[in-house]
């Protein structure tokens, strides 16, 4: 940060500063010189012209004497001694022999003025006779010598060097320019001074930019100067107010978003996720965040008896406030369950707590219910949540249970308790329920029309065969599609619980010892011995290709040789399991493949067929049915009719499934039927 | 952008109050209908609410309705809603409340209820 400037402002102002005196110096300097020449060369003409003067008066008495030259002689030669600068000095006669000169061996010779002088062009005032030349190296006046009468008697000549008057010239520049190199440096030294008092408030202002720029905002910039400078360090100083103002919004901001991030990030961890079993049940959570953080809540709380505790809530109040009223709500959640076996009493008890801590207008819809695995019954009570959707699979119907109640901390004293009543919920095999919040229902369509509850058990209803997870996930989806992928206005959170379409093994199931050996062994060996025995077949994924099943059954060591009702209901099963792997599991390039594993070798046909087991391969999606592209909506309700009877089948006929998804083998369906069970429990009730 | 929510009141020759309401009652206006109303119940006064043109009802919007409603329990007085409108209704029958309000088909059959 402390670069230095590249170009110092003083370098610049004293380069221009310079430039300019010097070059007024010069044009100056220049006519000064003309006229210091011209001064000089006058001066130097009016001294010349004296001298020769003076040199004729003194010279008219000698010439006139008998030998001028003794006089002249010594007259001349002072003169030329006193003035190292004249050329010469000479006096001459009138018949311009010279009689005074300071050579005296020229003495006597006639006397001729040097070439190349002509008349100079003078100021000065020449009388009768007299004459100034000049030359390039001479200057020259002649005056003539006058007796006393006025007769003309000689001439005096004085010649000076032209040289000396440039030195003398010279001189006078030399000073001059000295004067100017004095002038320019006293110059400089001010300028320097003054910009130097100038800039300094500009160190100052660099030197808080540069704290400011470090994120110091606390320290003014302190500058009493009454320049533009001055101001200028005002207005940092109110623009670092300014910005701390604005850093602190930032800031401020900033831990609003992190606060609404640890909201969320408390929600998603209290929330449960994927999917757990409870017997023949499959039990499924799912969250998914609106844009601003919501009061939804959903829960799976296993209760010491071996039931389980299944709840979802919605807080009216979203953000910060919502997420800590659902916190509170887990909270004591977690802390009544054990205490309530009615959920009526616990949401009562749940309303007393909370009560306090809620808001005047706020609220909490709030769905609660225990489920028993061994009986498979629900009972639960809502507190003014959205209906309970319960798919029943053999109707192919939704079975929406609304309740009376009222939402928790809404109003005061016992009304809560007046409006809740337990309700108990049977499952039949196949059946779905689905509990939802409100974001489900209102999502809104991009023209403002809400998604509904009819819609919501259309989708269900149609992925209810596939489990709990695809029918949910089937529900994002169309409403991803509703609201054109819109994020949610509000938290879309869901319970899904599912009960399996046919019998798998369950604790207290009354077939449990005969089951032991399909469920203990390892499938993929079961498989192996199963297709070693010689009688796998493998069918093309079609439903056409079904038809095979019957002539291959009356091949297989057992149930060949049942009767043909009792081989018919086999035959049922394994067509409903393949065609459901037909039609949900995805793509079958392999063909799907079943194969026979007779029981112990027996001459009573019931007995093989009874310890036997049917081996189903296939290798599409483990449980994920609703991807198949090439699902046929047109066909689904007629579809749905048929496979509640056939689920229904299989419940009866079937001794034991053992379901293995995603083996070294592929998906493995185990298959035990006692022919023999058709019969006796025809009468038993499916849910 | 216009008040998505206008409130109007005025008193009748029986001394009732009627508040009609139109426009969205949700987060940003419920407070404004809960302080209104508040004020309104404070006079002592049988409230009518107008709820004809109401076109939305968020959770908070019930919570202001439902506030006042107990306030005016309180203090023993009726708080009436007159003509609820569709979107009204529903999130009312939703939440089970409607079993505890005191609903009117119109302002003139209210009015007719208090006496008024």
């Amino acid at each position: 940060m402390s670069a230095r400037p590249r170009i110092s402002m003083r370098v610049v102002v004293i380069s221009f500063t310079v430039a300019i005196v010097a070059a007024a110096v010069l044009a100056v300097g220049t006519v000064a010189e003309r006229n210091t020449r011209r001064a000089l060369t006058r001066e130097a003409e009016a001294r010349l012209l004296l001298e020769a003067r003076n040199l004729a008066l003194t010279a008219a008495g000698a010439l006139l004497s008998d030998l001028p030259e003794l006089t002249l002689h010594p007259v001349v030669r002072e003169l030329g001694e006193s003035r190292p600068e004249l050329a010469f000095v000479v006096v001459t006669d009138h018949h311009g022999v010279i009689q005074g000169h300071r050579d005296a061996r020229v003495l006597g010779t006639a006397w001729q003025l040097p070439d190349g002088l002509a008349p100079a062009v003078t100021v000065a005032r020449l009388r009768t006779d007299e004459r100034l030349l000049t030359s390039r190296t001479l200057l020259v006046a002649t005056v003539p010598v006058v007796s006393a009468s006025g007769q003309r008697l000689g001439s005096a000549a004085v010649g000076l060097q032209r040289a000396s008057l440039e030195r003398a010239v010279a001189a006078a520049r030399r000073q001059q320019v000295l004067w100017v190199l004095v002038v320019l440096a006293a110059g400089m030294g001010v300028t320097f001074l003054v910009l130097t008092a100038l800039l300094r408030p500009i160190g100052v202002l660099r030197a808080g930019l540069e704290r400011i720029g470090t994120g110091d905002l606390d320290t003014p910039i302190q500058l009493t100067d009454r320049t533009e400078l001055g101001l200028l360090a005002d207005t940092v100083n109110d623009m670092a107010r300014e910005l701390k103002v604005a850093q602190r919004s930032a800031v401020e901001r900033e831990r609003l978003a992190h606060e609404v991030e640890l909201a969320r990030d408390l929600q998603q961890r209290l929330l449960p996720t994927g999917t757990r079993t409870l017997g023949d049940l499959t039990l499924c959570g799912a969250h998914r965040a609106a844009a601003e953080v919501g009061g939804d809540y959903v829960d799976l709380l296993p209760l010491p008896d071996g039931r389980m505790a299944v709840t979802i809530a919605d807080v009216s109040g979203k953000g910060l406030g919502g997420c800590l009223v659902m916190t509170m709500l887990a909270a004591s959640l977690r802390a009544l369950r054990n205490e309530h076996r009615s959920p009526r009493a616990l949401l009562v008890a749940l309303e007393e707590q909370l009560a306090p801590t809620l808001k005047p207008g706020e609220f909490v819809t709030m769905f609660y219910g225990v489920l028993d695995p061994r009986t498979r019954t629900l009972v639960y009570a809502s507190a003014g949540h959205t209906p309970l959707l319960v798919w029943r699979a053999a109707a192919g119907e939704a079975d929406w249970q609304a309740t009376r109640g009222i939402p928790l901390g809404l109003m005061s004293g016992s009304r809560l308790a007046a409006t809740l009543d337990d309700r108990e919920v049977l499952l039949g095999p196949g059946d779905l329920l689905f509990q939802f919040t409100d974001g489900y229902s209102e999502a809104f369509s991009p023209g403002g029309e809400a998604f509904g509850l009819p819609r919501i058990a259309d989708v269900v209803g149609s992925h209810a065969a596939a489990g709990p997870e695809a029918a949910i996930a089937a529900l994002a989806k169309a409403l991803a599609a509703w609201s054109h992928d819109r994020a949610p206005d509000d938290d879309q959170t869901v319970l899904a619980i599912a009960r399996s379409a046919v019998a798998v093994a369950v604790a207290d199931a009354p077939t449990a010892a005969a089951r032991s050996w399909l469920a203990k062994t390892d499938p993929v060996a079961i498989h192996e011995r199963a297709r070693s025995a010689g009688r796998a077949l493998v069918l093309p994924a079609t439903m056409e290709a079904l038809e095979g099943l019957r002539p291959w059954l009356t091949t297989l060591p057992g149930p060949g040789v049942l009767s043909v009702d009792q081989r018919l209901k086999i035959e049922i099963v394994l067509y409903e399991l393949a065609a459901n792997v037909i039609e949900h599991g995805g793509p079958q390039e392999a063909g799907i493949e079943l194969a026979w594993l007779p029981g112990a070798a027996s001459s009573d046909p019931i007995a093989q067929v009874r310890e036997g087991c049917f081996v189903l391969r296939d290798r599409g999606y483990p449980f994920r049915p609703e991807r198949r592209p090439t699902f046929n909506a047109g066909q689904h309700p007629a579809w749905k009719k048929g496979r509640g009877l056939g689920l229904d089948i299989v419940q009866r006929v079937v001794n034991e499934v053992v379901f293995r998804p995603g083996t070294t083998a592929g998906n493995l369906t185990l298959l035990s039927f006692d022919p023999a069970k058709g019969e006796e429990r025809k009468e038993e009730q499916h849910g | 952008m216009a008040e998505s929510l206008a409130i109007q009141m005025d008193r009748t020759p029986g001394g009732a109050i009627v508040a009609r309401l139109r426009g969205r009652i949700d987060g940003r206006t419920a407070p404004d209908l809960m302080m209104h109303g508040l004020a309104e119940l404070e006079s002592g006064r049988t409230v009518i609410l107008n709820l004809s043109e109401v076109t939305f009802v968020s959770s908070a919007g019930v919570g202001a309705i439902m506030v006042l409603f107990q306030t005016a329990e309180r203090q023993g007085i009726g708080l009436r809603l007159a003509a609820p409108s569709e979107a009204v209704l529903s999130v009312l029958g939703i939440l089970n409340l409607e079993q505890f309000l005191v609903i009117d088909a119109s302002e003139s059959d209210a009015l007719r209820a208090i006496g008024g």
